[in-house]
Parts: structure tokens; sequence; C-alpha cells
């Protein structure tokens, strides 16, 4: 079967001020495998929530979340760090880095835990990401642009099932951006994964196979927005 | 695995300086723990030696009160009588010219080691020339039992007095001992080894000091108290040995501060341990969480941090125990001629080295590295969410609730408890005195931040809502208290043993001078046997010349000092200068009276020690053993005797030379009149054939005085400094994880228009304050601990008191050096602050969000 | 009180005197030095009593020795062995008139040594004491006779009439984790015999020679305590005495001594020099002395008597002979000698192979052959 991702009912809270404060509200979709989808929304919607939950970095309050038929809201700690590992992995806007870890050490970083190394793979990333120059300096020598680009080959050089981004470009500049995300679709495409990106941009979402809204903790998909937008 | 750990372990070599940290503050507060341990158990190691025969004990010693000592007769007829483990023996205790103890041992050696071996095992190929080193020859051992007979040295021994091979050592006494023969075994211990028959013949005496009974046969004892009880024995008596307690339990005390110092240290080191600790995972709390999202679970995660960890455990107890070992060689002599100036003991100058330190100070590094990283450890790692932002929401509401008051009221319970208790047993008693100090000194940590938290709610509270920087400031305390407080715990700590020391040594000091000077009252002492010097009585410049006399007898198994002054000794004499010598057991109204009856010979005086340690006080009575028999003493009076580790008795000349008239004279003091000069008088005297060695003056017996005082103290002195070093490097250390945690506050503050220099001043302010708040309640900490050391430990270690006086002096000189230390601790961070470029503080703050 | 460690065996290689022990491990060497400045043994000497029960410290080593084989009345077998050595350090300069010719005082030239040992069919109990000289501890009287250390003493009897040498008193206790003692009284019934010649005893071809007597007659009877349990016990016994200024010549390495007492009543003592190397077995020198009912004696020259090995056992890595043949055609003797058990061995800083032994007859093959004699056995120089 296809389906790579199916989240039913999902619902998460936060504790603010003692009041307790929904993120997401009985949030639902499903996703095919070697599709891409992008997450828009207003800043605080839950976009990030989001991701956290889908990959197990976080758990719903209450709702599921199944991962290639995989039950993800009822694994436990062993079982979501398996996950993370080889299926799942992250592309964080402030890249999170290891920075003590050199550039090489940090591309094949996950590829090791996962034992997937693919050597050929990965020189053909780094060829991609043009990040040959680099392999031997420390994060905090790179530019943002350079350091995203060690975050997407990170994400990337053990081939996961499924990508999560979270604003991958939110700290770059429009040029090192549209690069940005270039590179990263042609290698999640090389790699064969789902990817998931949460963006303001449109332009971002646009290059993405389909976009999703994120209001009043609901997902919907835009097309029905626009749509609706339209009917209006 | 590997990836893990080298991820984990890359953060230490990327970060080597901050690394060394950790280990500096693991390696220091160890080796000041393995120091002690080594100092200690050195000494200990050398009393056993000294105080070990074979495998028994001596339990009972045979002694007489006939002038002549046990005469060879009654020795031979014992042993024929078929007493096994008798063994004849002589001591003396004198000084080289350089004022060294020399212990001189002299015994039967065939005595001791030839009687009724058991049947077994020793084999030909088994006998290890051990004490004698290669001389085997009858002749080693005529040499040693005939003209010009032989005293045989160990070798450490030999070498601190520089003695060689055939020197003959001069004492003050003025005995030639026999030529030394250097004995390569320290199985001989420090103590001088004689012939009985050789020293009896160079010390001019007919018979022993006791017979010791070594053999632990039950029924022979039980025989031979019966035989010694008979009238065929009247003059001897058989006697259980205390003694052999006695140095152990002298010693234990002075053994215990070190020990109590130690722990201190340790204390202090693990508190830099604690800090270094958590600054390293606070450093790689992204990194941290960046490997959970990647997939490192839990376990693994909990394994690589739990290796780490263990890795620096072994690097700590390895550097530890090496720098520990080599600290503790080198304090070793200085803590040697202490002990053997304060109270005769014999210390080996070279360490021994016991293996079971390893695994202690591993436990130890172990327990405290646990201790340090479990709290952030398990926040860190079980948390629910783990990608959110850590804050610091949960400490900012520190101190504000009644549950952290309790431990504070457990503790200053347990210390009254312990401080006022009435443990039996003197070391019982110490230990639950520094029991008391430990509980009251952690209560007074805890109590540090309440008092901090206090006065943030009165700036708060207070201030004026214009004093934005202030409050802001005052604000801030409260910001940093969460990283900052434990340093705070160790600079107070340290401040409380520098401020309780110095005043506890300062008032010693002060006693101790005052009591000198009434002590030694006369300008000139000349000591020897009157029968073999002669002052005239109307020497030119002298005023008045006093004879004294002493003997040392047994009494309730202690071996007591009996010291006789005739009528003309200033210290007895003049009634202002006795007064001081009295300490407040009698009311002062009549210490004229009292000093009237003692001359009179109707009572004795006894030194603080009897008080403190055997409970007798002046009106109550005392029986001695004389010449005649038993007799009857009245106690008129307690004397100061500081320095004095052993029972004494103050008696009138005549009483002494009724009842104890083979007592040895012990010399004379000379008070001038004015008319000539020390030197010259003292020149006089050697023109009368005394020797120079024998004359000593006030000034210099005080000068020597006062240096084996400093030497005493030197060693805790300099165990106090090197606490406050650790102290602060934990406050060192504290302050990084500070900075790096607050990298982002500081890029913040930078950026929207605050001057480094305001941002170092608020920064230096807040310190100081935290400092000053630390320094008052380490004043009243440190009287407590200054009390408790002298009311307390004093009379429990040495058996005398003296009056704690209050020194501004003291305090301020420990709060002074704390406080540069605490500057010293700050300027790395404040340099890092003032130089590092903003882009920095900002680039810090990612990875320790 | 502090006092400091020694283990007794060190303090005895302080005195004992033994120049080159430590190196060459021979503990027996000191027998063989020279006797320079002590003094010399003469063949032409006559041994005169009781003077000669007392010490010569003008000689170098002296001892007084009692072996006695026993039975208790079930008829078990025991062996007492009491042995008091005297050495001198030095030649003295003067003799002294004072007992035992030492000067009482602590730098006293003598030592004295003292080996005690009882012996059952299992097993093997030994002990010593050590005293200086001059101090009373230890010492011997000629008369009445006394030889003493601490409380172990070898003496006329209380009841003895005046003068007479006989009975001996020998008493020992000791307490070995348990009560070992023996209270023995010794009958002389024949006069006491002076080996060799007249009591000149050579021991070698180059002139080595002892004074020795011996009284090998002795009836026993009295009380041993084993393990805190008294048996009465009889039996005979041997006394030697003997001193030299040096006992083995300087190839000689120990000698194997042999002292019976037979059923037919007759008393064998036997002894062979055994020298340093294996080359001259035959030509060791053998002599002895066999003592009739009536107590006169026969000296046993070398080339009568024959010994053999027939056993040798390896104990605390020595190589022991514990069997042996005798033979003395000339007096009829053919005899196979055993010990009671191999484990006699006195171990300690004088260390040498002394204990009780059987004798029977070389041709009784018969599974229960019949001791035809009793006795001791001591061999020294067993390295």
């Amino acid at each position: 079967m296809n389906l790579l991702l199916r989240i039913k009912g999902l619902n998460k809270a936060y504790q603010v001020n003692g009041r307790s404060q929904a993120v997401l509200s009985n949030l639902g979709f499903e996703l095919h495998k070697g599709s891409s989808l992008s997450i828009k929304g207003d800043s605080g919607c839950g976009k990030s929530t989001l991701l956290h939950l889908i990959g197990g970095l976080d758990k719903p309050d209450t709702g599921e979340i199944w991962f290639d038929g995989e039950p993800v809201h009822k694994m436990d700690e062993l079982s979501l760090s398996r996950l993370r590992r080889s299926k799942v992995s992250y592309i964080f806007q402030d890249y999170q880095l290891i920075p003590t870890l050199s550039v090489r050490d940090n591309i094949c970083f996950q590829a090791v835990l996962a034992q997937n190394q693919d050597p050929d793979f990965i020189e053909d990333i780094v060829r991609k990401l043009d990040l040959k120059d680099c392999l031997s300096k420390l994060p905090t020598q790179l530019s943002g642009g350079q350091q995203q680009r060690v975050a997407i080959a990170r994400a990337i050089a053990h081939k996961p099932q499924l990508i999560l981004a979270d604003e991958p470009t939110g700290n770059l500049d429009s040029r090192n951006s549209n690069t940005a995300i270039e590179l990263l679709l042609s290698v999640v495409e090389v790699a064969g994964s789902t990817l998931i990106m949460v963006t303001h941009s449109d332009e971002m979402a646009n290059a993405l196979e389909r976009t999703m809204i994120l209001e009043s903790g609901r997902l919907n998909d835009s097309r029905e927005v626009s749509a609706l937008m339209n009917n209006v | 695995m590997a990836i893990i750990l080298k991820t984990l372990l890359s953060y230490h070599w990327r970060n080597l300086g901050q690394s060394l940290f950790l280990l500096t503050g693991l390696v220091a507060g160890l080796a000041l723990w393995v120091a002690v341990q080594v100092i200690n158990e050195t000494a200990k190691s050398s009393y056993q030696q000294a105080s070990q025969l074979l495998d028994y004990q001596v339990t009972h010693l045979i002694t007489t009160n006939l002038p002549q000592g046990v005469p060879l007769e009654v020795y031979a007829r014992l042993r024929r009588a078929g007493y096994d483990g008798l063994v004849p023996v002589l001591e003396r205790r004198l000084r080289d010219s350089k004022g060294r103890f020399l212990e001189i041992i002299a015994t039967d050696l065939f005595a001791l080691g030839g009687s009724s071996t058991k049947s077994s095992d020793v084999k030909t190929e088994d006998i290890d020339p051990v004490i004698i080193g290669n001389s085997f020859s009858g002749e080693a051992w005529l040499s040693f039992i005939q003209p010009p007979y032989s005293v045989y040295i160990p070798s450490e021994l030999a070498s601190s007095l520089v003695v060689e091979e055939g020197d003959q050592i001069v004492t003050r006494e003025g005995f030639l001992l026999p030529p030394s023969h250097i004995i390569t075994n320290q199985q001989g211990g420090n103590k001088l080894i004689m012939d009985v028959g050789a020293a009896m013949a160079v010390f001019n005496k007919d018979g022993f000091d006791y017979i010791a009974v070594t053999s632990g046969d039950q029924r022979q004892l039980a025989l031979l108290a019966g035989l010694l009880d008979s009238p065929a024995f009247e003059n001897f008596q058989f006697v259980s040995n205390a003694e052999a307690l006695d140095l152990t339990q002298l010693t234990d005390s002075f053994h215990i501060n070190l020990t109590a110092m130690s722990l201190l240290s340790l204390a202090v080191g693990l508190f830099i341990i604690y800090n270094a600790a958590q600054f390293s995972i606070l450093y790689r709390r992204a990194s941290i969480r960046t490997l959970r999202a990647c997939g490192v679970n839990l376990a693994e995660l909990g394994f690589g941090l739990a290796v780490e960890y263990l890795v620096w455990v072994i690097i700590g107890t390895i550097f530890g125990c090496g720098l520990g070992y080599w600290l503790g060689n080198n304090l070793l002599p200085s803590v040697s001629a202490t002990l053997n100036g304060l109270y005769g003991a014999s210390v080996s100058a070279s360490a021994i080295f016991n293996i079971d330190w390893l695994w202690q100070t591993f436990l130890i590094a172990f327990a405290g590295m646990g201790l340090a990283i479990a709290v952030p450890m398990r926040s860190l790692l079980f948390t629910t969410s783990i990608n959110k932002p850590f804050t610091n929401q949960d400490e900012l509401t520190y101190g504000a609730n009644w549950q952290s008051v309790l431990p504070i009221a457990i503790l200053l319970v347990l210390a009254w408890i312990l401080l006022n208790s009435n443990l039996l047993n003197q070391k019982q008693a110490l230990i639950g005195a520094f029991g008391g100090l430990a509980a009251l000194l952690l209560a007074g940590t805890l109590i540090l931040s309440k008092v901090l938290m206090w006065f943030v709610w009165l700036g708060k509270t207070f201030l004026p809502n214009s004093w934005y920087m202030t409050r802001w400031l005052v604000s801030d305390i409260r910001l940093q208290l969460p990283r900052t407080r434990i340093a705070f715990m160790a600079i107070l700590l340290a401040l409380v043993a520098n401020i309780g020391v110095n005043l506890m040594v300062n008032s010693f000091r002060a006693a101790f001078n005052d009591w000198i000077d009434y002590r030694l009252a006369a300008d000139i002492y000349v000591v020897g046997e009157y029968d073999q010097l002669v002052i005239p009585k109307n020497l030119s410049g002298v005023a008045a010349l006093s004879l004294s006399a002493q003997q040392t007898i047994r009494w309730q198994g202690h071996s007591i000092s009996l010291r006789a002054v005739d009528s003309q000794d200033p210290a007895y004499n003049d009634i202002g200068t006795f007064s001081r010598l009295v300490a407040e057991t009698i009311p002062s109204d009549s210490i004229a009276d009292v000093q009237e009856q003692w001359f009179t010979g109707a009572g004795v005086f006894i030194n603080e020690q009897f008080r403190h340690k055997q409970g007798i006080l002046p009106g109550e009575q005392i029986t001695l053993d004389t010449s005649t028999g038993s007799e009857n003493y009245h106690v008129l009076a307690t004397l100061h005797d500081y320095g004095n580790t052993k029972f004494q008795i103050y008696l009138p000349l005549k009483t002494l030379k009724i009842y104890w008239p083979e007592a040895n004279s012990s010399g004379w003091a000379l008070m001038l009149d004015g008319t000539r000069s020390e030197l010259s008088v003292i020149e006089k005297l050697e023109n009368l054939g005394v020797p120079a060695e024998r004359i000593r003056s006030q000034s210099e017996i005080k000068r020597v005085a006062s240096t084996v005082f400093e030497r005493t103290f030197l060693i805790t002195a300099a165990l106090n400094s090197l606490t406050l070093i650790i102290a602060g490097v934990s406050m060192l250390c504290a302050l990084l994880a500070l900075q790096m945690e607050r990298s982002g506050f500081i890029g913040n503050l930078l950026s929207i228009g605050l001057h480094r220099s305001e941002l170092i001043t608020g920064m230096f302010a807040t310190l100081l304050f935290k400092f000053t708040v630390t320094f008052i309640l380490a004043i009243p900490l440190g009287y407590i601990l200054a009390w408790v050391l002298i009311e307390k430990i004093n009379i429990l270690s040495f058996g005398w008191t003296m009056p704690l006086l209050w020194q501004a002096q003291s305090i301020i000189s420990a709060g002074l050096l704390s406080g540069f230390v605490l500057i010293l601790s700050a300027i790395p961070v404040l340099w890092l602050v003032r130089r590092k470029p903003l882009r920095h503080w900002l680039a810090m703050a990612k990875y320790t969000r | 009180m502090r006092i400091l460690v020694l283990m007794p065996t060190m303090l005895a290689m302080l005195v004992w005197d033994i120049p080159v022990q430590a190196q060459s491990g021979d503990p027996y060497v000191f027998l063989r030095n020279a006797a320079s400045g002590y003094a010399e043994v003469l063949s032409d000497h006559k041994l005169e009593f009781p003077r000669d029960n007392g010490a010569h410290p003008e000689f170098r080593i002296e001892w007084w020795y009692v072996t006695a084989n026993l039975q208790d009345v079930d008829g078990s077998h025991y062996g007492v062995q009491w042995t008091l050595f005297r050495q001198s350090l030095s030649p003295l300069i003067s003799t002294s008139d004072e007992q035992g010719g030492e000067k009482s005082d602590w730098g006293s030239n003598q030592v004295w040594l003292a080996h005690a040992a009882i012996t059952n069919e299992k097993l093997h109990r030994h002990w010593q004491k050590m005293a200086r000289g001059g101090i009373g501890q230890a010492g011997v009287d000629a008369q009445p006779f006394s030889a003493w250390i601490d409380h172990w003493a070898l003496g006329t009897s209380l009841s003895s009439r005046s003068n007479d040498l006989y009975p001996l008193d020998l008493r020992f206790s000791i307490n070995d984790n348990g009560e070992y003692a023996a209270n023995l009284q010794l009958t002389a019934g024949t006069p006491m015999v002076l080996n060799g010649l007249d009591g000149y005893s050579q021991k070698s071809a180059s002139g080595q020679a002892s004074y020795y007597y011996s009284q090998p007659h002795l009836e026993v009877s009295g009380q041993i305590v084993w393990q805190g349990e008294p048996v009465m016990v009889t039996g005979q016994a041997w006394l030697d005495r003997e001193w030299s200024s040096q006992p083995l010549a300087e190839n000689q390495s120990g000698w194997d001594w042999f002292s019976l007492h037979l059923d037919d009543g007759r008393a064998l003592m036997l002894y062979q020099m055994r020298e340093i190397g294996d080359e001259n077995k035959d030509e060791y020198w053998v002599s002895g002395s066999l003592v009739a009912k009536n107590g006169s004696k026969i000296n046993i020259l070398q080339d009568e008597v024959q010994l053999e090995v027939l056993t040798t056992k390896t104990l605390d890595n020595r190589e022991l002979p514990l069997r042996w043949h005798v033979s003395i055609p000339k007096y009829d003797i053919d005899l196979t000698i055993e010990p009671l058990h191999d484990q006699q061995f006195i171990s300690g800083f004088l260390p040498y192979w002394e204990g009780v032994i059987f004798a029977f007859d070389s041709k009784d093959y018969s599974l229960l052959r019949r001791q035809v004699g009793r006795g001791y056995m001591e061999l020294m120089g067993y390295n």
C-alpha cells in the first residue's frame, strides 16, 4: 500500500499560565509515499508542534498517528528512537548541527546511527550541495547557508522514508533559500523520500506537490481553502 | 555506540580548557583527601611499628618503687620460675644538641625474640636478615653488649639526625651515646635501640625501668599477678599498661583534625565537580537534544554519558591519587617535625602507600560525580518533549516554600545535639563534635541562599521604581542563583574555615605567649644534675636562683610527671605571675591562700589534663605511689599548661625530695638583677664550667616554643588556603556556566545598547554583593566554629583550653583573601564579556537553548 | 611503652656466630670455624668429675644432651629429647672463677640455646629457647649439677645423696596451643662412659676432636604431658656430654649419630663424620662405643663397622637417610634401623633431624619382626 502517513483525530494542548490552550484540534490527514507536502499557517499556530508529533519528538494528547502502518502514538521510547533513527529525519530552522563535530561527521551522523551508510550516495549529496570544501570545518566556521545545506545533507544521507523540514530556509536570504529548496527537492527525489515542509513562503510551498493550511488547530487543503475563498 | 561516544566526547576535545576545569576540581578535591590519608596512615603505621611486639601486646608491666629500678635477680627469678614473655626494658627520652627528641629503647634482644618459639616452621631458608643488615657474626652481638657498645639507628632516623656509622650522639642531658650503627630495616621504627646492659652502664643505672609482660596467656597473667601481690614482692607492682594507648590517643586528635580539613576540602572539591559537570551538560544541551532527535535512544544516551563520566572518574582517581601522594609526601616532613615537637612522637618522614586509597578515591569520585550529574541528567533525559527549549521556569520559583526550610531546621537541631552530647569515649566525642560542626556548616550553606533571596525580596519591595539599573541588578541576582549558589556555598565554607581557624589560632597564640611569659619567668635556665654542676648562689648579676627537679611515676596506668621547684621560682613565688597560671577553677580571692598552702606542702597543683581527662578538680584527693608507699595529696589548684599533652603535677621541691628521693634534678632558674646583661651572665656560667648546651635563655626558649607553635598550624594554614583556592575554582566554573547559559541574554543586552563596561560593572556588582552577604554570614559561623574548636575539640584533643579572643584582623584578613580569590575567579568571565564580539554571544545562544 | 618488632630468628642471626650464613645458606658453617684463640682438645687431657659436668667456656661449643625412649602403660611409644647448647662468641681472655666460668654480667660472651622435643607414634613437637649468658637466665652448675634455661632444667634430684650426680630430674614445659611437658627422673645403673680415648673423641684424620662422655644406661620414669593430657611413662635414656672448639673439619659436612639400647642389655653409640662431596663415601670417619650391661666399654673402630643407607627421603627439600643398615660383625651386630616416623626434624635456627629409631635384626624378614633395640638417631648437616 502506498500510504506512508495517516493521522486521525490528533489533539494537543499546552498549559500556559495555568490555563490549557489547544494547539491542534481533531487534526487528520494522509500522505502517500514519495509525495511532498507543505504546511503553512500563522506564527504560533502549531506547525512545529505537528512536525514534532509526527516525528515522535512529542506525544499527542489524543489521536492516532500511523506511519507506514505502525502506530506512532502507541510507541515506547525505544521504538520512537528507532523511528527517528532510520525512517524519519529532521531539518530544523536553526539547523541544530553538533558544534563539536566536523561537517563530515555531522553529515554522516544519522546514517551511521541508522547503519545505513552509502558512501557513493553521500558523496553525491555532498557534491550536489556544494559542501566538498567544507568537510573538515566546524559548523561555527560556516555561513548560515552552508550550515543549512549541511543540515539537509545529514537529514538525507541515510535515505529516510520521511523528511520533516521545519522552516528550513527561515534564516536564509531569498537567494540562498531558493538554492536550498532546489537542492532539497532534488536530493529528496534522488533518495526517494517523502517530504513535509513547514514554511511561510508561498514560493516554497508552491514548489511542493501539495499545500495544507493549519488554522484553528485544524489542517485544511489549500485548494479547498482557495476554492472557498473564491466562492465568498 | 561509537558515534554517540565520539559526539559526546568531542565536546571535551573541542573545549579542552573547560574540561580541564572539571578535571582540576576533581583532582584537587581528591588530592587533598589522599594527601591527608597519606599523612595519617604513615603516622599510624609508625606508631604501630613502635608499639608492636611479635604477636603480643604489652598488656602489663612489672614496675617498682625501688630507686635503683627493677633488679636483675627479680627478673632472673621470674624467668626461672617459668614465666614466659618477660622482657627487661629501659627507656629514655632525650634530646640531641639540636633539641630533637631521641627515644631510646633498651632491652634484651634475646629475651624479646628468643624465648619459647612455638613449634613450627621456622625454616633456615626463611630467615631473613631484617633488622641487622648483613653483619651476622657473634662480633655484632658482642659489640652491641660489650664496651664501647653500639646504638642501632634505623637509616631514616639516622639521615634525619644527620648521623653516620660510628658517630656518637651527645645529648643535651650530657650523655654520650655509644657509636651508632645504622640498620637498614624499618622495623626498628624510629627509635634508637640499645642493649639493656649497655644502657644501664651508659645511663648509670643498676636496674631496669620495668619488665614488660608480652605473653597473652591469661593463666600466666593471673599467676603473675598473684605472685607479685605476695609479700616477697612487696616493692613491685603488676600494672596494666595504659600508656600503649596514650600516644595513639594523643595523636588521634591531630589526625582527626587533619581528616576534618581534608573532608572539608573534599566537599569543596565536590562542589567544583558539580559545577563543572553542570557546565558540561549545559553546553551540550542542544547537542543532546539533536542526538535524541536523530534517533539515539535513552539507554544509548545514558550509557554514553555514563561511560564519559566513568572515564573522568578514572582519570580523576589516578591523577588525584598521584597528586595527593606527592602532596602528602612533601608535607610529611613538616608533619613529622610537628608531631615530634608536640608529642615527641616519631613518624617516618617518607610516605607509605596503601592500595586501598585507589579504590576509596574512586568511590568518592564516583559518588561525587554521580551526585553532580544526577539532577541535570535526569531533567535532560527524562522529558516527554524532546525538542522543547529549556527554561529556568522551575528555578524561578526557587526559595519560596517552607519545604526548603525544613532541612535547615533539621541540621541545626542535629548540630545542637551533637555539640552538646556527652559521649564517653574521647574519640566518639571528637567525632561527634566534628559531626555537629559539619551539620552546622551545611545548615549555614543552605541558609545562604535563603538570605540572598531575602535581600532580593527586600530590593524588590523597597527600592524606588526610578532606580532601574539597581532594581534590574537585584532581580538578576535571583536569576543567577541557580547557577552560582553551589559555588557560593563553597566560598562560604572556605571562608568559615578560614575565619574560624584564624580566630582559634590567634586566641591560642595570645594565650600561649601570655602563658609562656609567666611560666618561664626566669631569665636564664640551666639544665643538669645538681651534683654534676655547681652554680654559686651569689653569682654576680643574679638576683635569685631557683632549683627544680622532676620524677616520672605511674598513676592509674599512665606515666605522669612530677615537677618540683623551690620557693625562689618566680612562677609560683610571685602572686601576680602565679595567678595567671591558675586555670579558673578556684575563686580569685583564695589564690594567695592556695599559693601559701602549696609552699608548705599541704597539697599539689595539677595540670589541665587531669581536669579534662580524669575529671579531677581542686578540693579533691589524688593518691600517688612514693618510695615509702602510697600517699594522698590534696589538689589545691589546676594550672594552665599549654603545649603539654601529658599529665603533670607540681610540688614544692622539699616534698619531692622527701617522697621521691631518687628524683632527678632538672636544673636551675636564674633571675637577673639587671646589673649585668644576660650575655655576660651566660659567659660567667660558661667560665664556671657549665657546658654551653646546658644554658638556655628565656628568649631562646620562647623563640623555639613559638616556632613549634607556628609550625603546628602551618599545615592547617596550608590546607585552609588550598580549600579557598578550590572554592575559587568552583566559582570560576559556575561563572563560566552562567555566562554560557545567558549568552543570548548577554547578546540581547549588548544589542539594545548597554555598554560593555556597564554590563561588566553590573556583573561585578552583583558578584560583590553576593560575596558580601556570604562574608557577613560567614562571620558568626566562623566564630561558632572557633568556639567549638576551642571549647570542645581542643579539650578533647589536647586536654586544655583558652579564652576565645575576638580579633577583627583575623576576620578581615580571611575576607580579603577570599575576596581576592573571588575576583581572580571572576576575571576570566569578565574578560570574555569584554573581549568577545556580539556575534559570539548570539551564536553561543543557540547551542544552549 | 613501645618495644620494637624482632623475629626471633633474625635476632638469633645477630647472635649465633655464623659469619657467611646469609650468603651460603649453610647453617652449620660455624661448626667448621677454626679454633684459633679457643682452647684445644688434647689427647692427653684427663677429664675430672664432677668438675667436667659443668661448662667449659674456654671451648667454643658444648652441649648437654638427653634422649629417652619411653612407653606408656598401653605400650605406646614416645620419645623425649632435651638439649642445652652453649656457645662462646669469643675466646675468653681469662677464665673466671665464677659460675660456669662466665662473668656474671650483661656483657658475657656466652649464649645459650635449648631444644626440647616430644614425639609420639604419629606426631613430633619441638621447641626452642635462647638466652644470653651472664645474667642467670641460663647456665650450668657442676656441683650439685644443674643445667637450666628459664624453667627448663636438667639437674641432680634433691633426693640424691650428696655428691652423687644421679638421679637426675629433667623438667620442661611449654604452652603451645595446649600444654606439653616432661617431668622425668633418670637413674644410672652403670658408671659414665668416656668415649674414644678416655674421653678424647677424634672426628677426623686431620685431628679434629672433642671431649665426649656418655651415660648410656639410664632408667627413666615419670610423666609427660601431651596436649594437656598427662601420660605416665617409663623407659631408657641416654645422656651425652660433649665439648669442642671445632667439631667439624673444614672438609666435613656433618655427621650421622646413633644411640641404641639393645635388648641384650648392650648399648651402642656410633657416629659417622661425612665429608663435603660424595667422593670419599667409603672413607668417612666412623667411630663408636659398645657398652656392656655392666658398663664396660669397647671402642668401635672404623674398619669394624659398615653403615649403609637403605632409604633416603626428601623432607623440607632435604635428602635425609632415614633407614640404615648397621653391621658390626665382630660384635655380632647386624641391624636395620628405622625411625618411629619420618617427620622428626628439628627446624629453627640450628636445624637437624633427631628422632626415635627402632632396630631390627637385618635377617628378620617376617612381617611381624621383633624390635631388638631402640634409641635415637641424629642427622646433622643435611642442607
